[in-house]
């Protein structure tokens, strides 16, 4: 009885990873080249940028910002763990310290960290499927993803809404070691885009600031290109256009 | 000379109200002095205490640069020698050899600036007694890896409790960045609020895996079973060793030391203040005295008792007076003393948990040294002498025949 | 009535040595007390003031999110419109101190550094505190400049001096990439060691550029003409500005955490007082036990030659009162001149504690507080006490019995 319970949590286990391996590839792929618009909303204003954006793998990614006329030609740098930031205003190139690390990235929601972080959510995280659920007419596998002890995440518990049909993220919650909501994550308007299916809206709500939210827009995107890995260099940071 | 001392001791009684008052002017005046400094000198003694004992020990070492920049590559090369040198002192009652880095620690509400500890369990405890200041949870010697142990006041800054999980930033000798999730085992409390913000405490072998690093030691703290010693061994290592920095508990915290002298001081005007008020009432008690004694003391004189000798009466029963009044307030000073100094007094109530910012305990343990009650013995008596000085004067000063007839 | 007051001022006179004697009791008893209190008063008084003149000002206006959160995106506009509210106030500003105040990295090409940045407007700040009165090398910026001025620990930590650039980066006004280079015009050594690691002047146009918050600031400081209004200016602000763009604040908001400190100070000082009171009291009620004694036979004879008790009574009564209230204001009189001495000339402290309180940024003095409340309240204590005391004789008055006066 045992044993067929244990094989049955393993298959379970193995069947949510599984699940999760998928989505992380869809949404990963081996490299990316994409161009999107970033938009800021807080009470008292909205900010909008638009940027290019490459990436290979999880450890490297180059992002240079095309809109507004004052933001226009900043660019960063992630290899591994290491951030760079180039502002072509005084035409310099500074290394984030870790103190910056945690700040927000360009005003919005999403932090330094949260760019640089690459995290696997199949390698560093164990993952549980709690149950099926519908969101917005779609059917989702509910995951819930724990970070292992070294996976250098502050969340506590992470929750995942991926779609049966196409194994993408229509959700994600995060959750702090008090089990608290402390942000979430909507994913929408899932196109065809450069050779795959993919979310094109995404949207970062930090709970419990009131009108705060960030709202990323993919509007073209190509998963076909190889960059090398030497593209990602601190000449190129600033050459880049 | 025993007559008189016999008269002036009646002399004292002959109006037991208003000598009992200024008895216990003197005696109240007393009490509340020797409580006021024991108080303050019971809060400083405490405050150098744990200072040194959780805080600072007895001496420091590090390589003389680390201490202007806080680099992990700002180490101490081989230790080796300097352990084997402090394990050989018969001084030496426990020493800690940590590695620091200082980075940031974030949890989904907050990130902040802190200093990783990095010790080996068993050493630190010995050295700083670590772990009988865990408030909640366990030390780091519990099976585990990657465990923390914060301060109170880090704990509820960031909302984290036992078993928490945060991320620590930091950066290696290299200055590259390094992130990595720790869990919360401990909540530890010491005298020192800021302190408690700051310091984390980590395995150094948790550290060194981070860091990538073989050994690395950032400075080497050392407890000595005497502080007397301090100097001594102080020098002895810097003797021994003079490519590192070696400091004495004063030189790590000179406020520690200033501490004391502030205590002289301020003493000194407490005192002062005190003495004066009893100095005046003595003045003004003997003065009427004398004066509703003036037909007597003309008769006294007349009759043939000498000046010298009527002087000498004026300053017995001053000294009578105050004798008493400070036996008493000392006696009871001393006796509140040993029976607060127990049980200590805690200040929370009167807003004493106001200091804990500066490391000073809401309970505090009143304390005096022997030595300050003799000079506290030996100020009353001047003060007496003086203040009898001005009456005494006065009755030199008599002509006998005018004395006797006066109303 | 008339007569009964006549009785009692000439009672006085009778005797003049003994009421001089209370009177001088009751005078001293107030120099003393205020004294302490003005010297405790003093420093707690002069720290307040430093923070205020450094740091905070008497009145600031924010923005009413700035508290909660202080970035740049909660930074006030500081138009035309609100100098004019601020040129209107019934209780007039002498002038007023803007300000940004905000993190920025610096980095050079080796070292990359969080620090302040404070874009100040040079001729005010110099007002308020002669902040540029530290300045050890080169010139301070003026207020078009766009240089940057270091603090002393800052610049040796970047191993840079005056002519060198630098580039900062931060976070601007709602999300925009603060970004630029600064050349060094100079450097100034700031008293707080925290702050001199970490800090960097520009003048404010320059960090209103630099952080794009055009007509912005942090936080505007008001000095007052007469600090006293502060409060006054506090609420009349709030209620003429639109609340959801501008708060007013007083400067005991903004040092609440200073407050707390000094919280168990004020208390200690009260106990102390205490102790003085209780023993200038049982000083003075011995003056007054000494003048029972002849007064007996007084009140008896009055009594028995047809005096009514009670009359008696109203006599002692009114003695009483005059010797306080001579004796409390010439205490009052006679402490003005020391206090205001010790006012303009503090008591200078020398040593190593001297030393240590410089470095936390305060002059090593012991100021006498000026304040007249003061020497009026403490006076007011003294006399209440002096007056109760006084009243003793009058129990006498009553409980007399004829037979039991000695003659």
């Amino acid at each position: 009885m045992l044993i067929l319970c244990s094989l049955a949590n393993a298959t379970a286990q193995g069947e949510a990873r599984e699940i999760v391996r998928r989505m992380e590839e869809n949404m990963r792929g081996d490299a990316s080249y994409q161009e999107m618009t970033m938009q800021t909303v807080r009470p008292r204003y909205t900010r909008e940028i638009s940027m290019k954006a490459w990436s290979l793998g999880n450890d490297y990614a180059l992002i240079y910002v095309t809109a507004p006329a004052r933001d226009q030609g900043t660019s960063f740098l992630k290899r591994g763990k290491e951030m760079w930031n180039y502002v072509p205003g005084i035409d310099r190139t500074v290394k984030m310290p870790p103190s910056m690390m945690s700040q927000s990235w360009m005003g919005s929601d999403f932090t330094n960290d949260d760019l640089v972080e690459g995290l696997s959510a199949v390698d560093d995280f164990t993952q549980r499927l709690l149950r099926s659920e519908t969101v917005n007419g779609e059917p989702c596998y509910v995951v819930e993803l724990i970070p292992k002890p070294e996976t250098a995440v502050v969340y506590d518990k992470v929750v995942y809404w991926i779609t049966e049909k196409h194994y993408l993220p229509l959700q994600v919650e995060n959750f702090d070691d008090l089990g608290d909501l402390v942000s979430t994550m909507h994913f929408r308007e899932i196109k065809e885009m450069g050779g795959r299916t993919i979310p094109t809206v995404w949207e970062m709500i930090p709970h419990g600031k009131q009108g705060q939210k960030t709202l990323l827009t993919i509007e073209k995107a190509d998963f076909t290109i190889r960059p090398e890995q030497h593209f990602f260099s601190l000449q190129n940071l600033t050459r880049v256009k | 000379m025993k007559t008189i001392t016999i008269i002036s001791w009646r002399n004292v009684w002959r109006n037991k109200k208003r000598s009992l008052a200024m008895i216990m002017a003197i005696a109240v005046g007393l009490w509340g002095a020797v409580m006021t400094l024991g108080i303050t000198n019971g809060m400083m003694a405490e405050r150098q205490r744990t200072t040194i004992e959780q805080h600072i020990s007895h001496i420091q070492i590090h390589n003389p640069e680390f201490l202007k920049d806080d680099n992990i590559r700002n180490h101490i090369e081989k230790p080796e020698a300097l352990f084997t040198t402090l394990d050989a002192a018969p001084e030496v009652k426990a020493y800690s050899a940590r590695t620091m880095v200082s980075g940031m620690l974030a949890t989904t509400t907050l990130t902040t600036g802190v200093q990783l500890i990095g010790v080996d369990a068993a050493m630190e405890d010995q050295t700083t007694d670590i772990e009988s200041n865990i408030i909640e949870g366990r030390y780091l010697d519990v099976e585990g890896r990657n465990l923390l142990l914060i301060g109170q006041t880090l704990a509820d800054k960031i909302k984290a409790q036992v078993r928490s999980r945060v991320v620590l930033t930091f950066q290696d000798e290299h200055n590259e960045i390094i992130s990595a999730a720790f869990r919360v085992c401990g909540i530890y409390r010491t005298s020192n609020t800021t302190f408690d913000e700051r310091k984390v405490y980590l395995r150094q072998s948790d550290l060194l895996a981070q860091l990538g690093a073989d050994y690395m030691v950032s400075e080497v703290a050392v407890v000595l079973d005497a502080m007397e010693e301090t100097e001594r061994l102080s020098a002895s290592l810097r003797a021994s060793f003079p490519e590192l920095e070696v400091r004495s508990w004063s030189e790590v915290s000179p406020e520690l030391g200033y501490m004391n002298e502030m205590f002289g001081v301020m003493m000194f005007i407490i005192l002062l203040i005190i003495l004066l008020a009893v100095a005046f009432g003595l003045v003004n008690t003997m003065l009427m005295a004398v004066y509703e004694r003036i037909q007597e003391m003309g008769m006294l004189m007349a009759v043939g008792m000498n000046r010298r000798k009527v002087f000498g009466m004026i300053l017995l029963e001053t000294s009578f007076l105050t004798l008493l009044g400070a036996a008493g307030g000392l006696l009871l000073g001393g006796i509140t003393l040993q029976l607060i100094g127990e049980s200590g007094i805690n200040l929370v109530l009167v807003g004493g948990d106001s200091m804990q910012y500066m490391g000073f305990s809401s309970v505090i343990y009143p304390t005096l040294e022997p030595s300050f009650f003799v000079t506290l013995t030996l100020m009353v008596a001047a003060t007496a002498l003086c203040s009898a000085l001005i009456p005494a004067l006065r009755v030199m000063k008599l002509k006998p025949a005018e004395a006797v007839r006066a109303e | 009535m008339k007569i009964v007051l006549t009785l009692a001022w000439r009672n006085l006179w009778r005797n003049r040595k003994r009421s001089l004697i209370s009177m001088s009791s009751v005078l001293f008893a107030v120099l003393l007390a205020i004294t302490f209190n003005s010297m405790e008063r003093g420093s707690y008084e002069r720290m307040i003031e430093s923070m205020v003149t450094y740091s905070t000002g008497y009145v600031q206006i924010q923005d009413p999110l700035f508290e909660e959160e202080p970035s740049m995106d909660n930074a006030l506009l500081f138009d035309e419109e609100l100098k004019e509210v601020v040129k209107q106030l019934s209780s007039p500003v002498d002038y007023w101190v803007p300000r940004i105040q905000n993190f920025a990295l610096v980095a050079t090409d080796e070292v990359t550094r969080g620090i302040m940045v404070m874009g100040v407007d040079p001729e005010k700040e110099r007002r308020m505190n002669n902040l540029t009165d530290d300045l050890i090398t080169g010139d301070f910026v003026a207020t078009g400049d766009d240089g940057i001025v270091l603090a002393e620990g800052l610049a040796s930590i970047l191993k840079v001096t005056t002519g060198d650039t630098l580039t900062l980066l931060s976070q601007g006004f709602q999300g925009a990439t603060a970004a630029g280079r600064f050349g060094v015009k100079g450097i100034i050594r700031m008293k707080v060691p925290e702050m001199n690691n970490n800090t960097i002047y520009m003048s404010l146009p320059a960090a209103q550029w630099f952080y794009m918050a055009e007509e912005r600031l942090t936080s505007l400081v008001l000095m007052p003409h007469d600090p006293k209004r502060s409060r006054a200016i506090v609420e009349e602000l709030n209620s003429k500005l639109d609340s959801d763009w501008y708060r007013a604040l007083h400067w005991e908001e903004l040092l609440k955490d200073l407050l707390t400190l000094m919280k168990f100070d004020t208390t200690s000082t009260l106990l102390m007082m205490l102790i003085l009171y209780i023993v200038v009291g049982f000083g003075i009620f011995g003056t007054i036990i000494t003048m029972m004694i002849e007064r007996q036979r007084e009140f008896g004879m009055l009594i028995s030659l047809g005096m009514k008790r009670s009359r008696l009574a109203m006599v002692c009564f009114f003695e009483s009162l005059f010797i306080s209230l001579t004796g409390a204001a010439a205490g009052m009189l006679l402490s003005v001149p020391l206090v205001l001495y010790f006012h303009h000339f503090p008591i200078r402290l020398t040593g190593e504690m001297a030393d240590a309180i410089v470095d936390a940024g305060f002059e090593p003095v012991m100021p006498f507080s000026d304040n007249p409340q003061v020497i009026i309240s403490q006076a007011l204590v003294v006399l209440v006490i002096a007056f109760l005391i006084g009243l003793y004789p009058i129990r006498k008055a009553y409980t007399l019995k004829i037979i039991d006066v000695k003659r």
